[in-house]
């Protein structure tokens, strides 16, 4: 997929875990799981504005475009 | 979610009226002593000649109503042997069987729309077998009585008298089959839309 997503990368960097980074976001772990490796096909923009606040970032921190 | 345990009822039912009548034709059918008769009510004799409906017409009750009365058709009564018994309930058991068949994947959607998974695989594969099965009923329908009316004429052949069938399924049907083949297709886009919808985070 062209988009990556760095979310386990910032997360390391804010030393936050998954567990605690989903009950932030009001998600399951399991959906943060398919959010971290890929699997997911969109991303709501009240989810990524909420990363985006829990984790002091910006969306091109988490999201990246590669060319396949 | 009444509806469809309505629906599932319905289903249970018509399964259950669809065995008992196989099983009581059958069981009709070969305790009849032999040699008795049994109506058939499809295939039907056609009259062909005018001279003989006319004649027949001649004998009907006059009326002054506005209506005419044809004496075209002619129903009958066949002996019962081995090979008459044998051809009923074979065509009895396919048509019973394909019925059966059709409400079991019927019932299988309903049981998954109930569990709210109706967008999955097995209901795809589902809904495109009904489909298909209804969509050719007509045509087994037509086979069934052609197999029946070559029976029929290789025993008996009749002057100014031809072997037609009335065909209940046809065209309605047909349409019917391709409205379900159709949503099988919207099935299929129903099932990627779930997907996209549950990878959404």
């Amino acid at each position: 997929m062209p988009i990556i997503v760095n979310l386990d990368v910032m997360m390391a960097k804010r030393k936050i875990r998954s567990k605690e980074l989903a009950e932030e976001l009001g998600i399951t772990e399991a959906n943060l799981s398919i959010l971290k490796t890929g699997k997911a096909k969109a991303i709501r923009f009240s989810t990524l504005e909420a990363i985006c606040k829990i984790l002091e970032c910006q969306p091109g921190d988490i999201l990246e475009f590669t060319h396949e | 979610m009444n509806k469809l345990k309505i629906i599932q009822f319905i289903i249970g039912i018509t399964g259950i009226l669809i065995l008992t009548g196989m099983v009581v034709i059958i069981v009709v059918v070969l305790t009849t002593p032999k040699g008795a008769f049994l109506d058939v009510t499809e295939p039907h004799w056609e009259i062909t000649s005018e001279n003989l409906k006319e004649d027949i017409r001649s004998l009907l009750p006059a009326s002054d109503e506005p209506i005419i009365l044809h004496p075209d058709n002619i129903n009958m009564s066949l002996q019962t042997d081995a090979g008459f018994r044998i051809m009923n309930i074979a065509l009895m058991l396919i048509v019973a069987g394909y019925m059966i068949l059709i409400l079991q994947i019927f019932k299988n959607i309903v049981k998954d729309v109930r569990n709210r998974i109706p967008f999955n695989c097995n209901n795809i594969k589902r809904v495109n077998r009904i489909g298909l099965l209804v969509t050719v009923a007509p045509l087994v329908e037509w086979t069934l009585h052609t197999i029946m009316s070559l029976w029929i004429n290789s025993r008996f052949q009749f002057d100014s008298l031809k072997l037609e069938s009335n065909l209940a399924l046809g065209w309605p049907v047909l349409i019917l089959g391709l409205l379900i083949i159709v949503l099988g297709v919207a099935f299929e886009q129903g099932e990627k839309i779930q997907e996209e919808s549950e990878l959404t985070i």
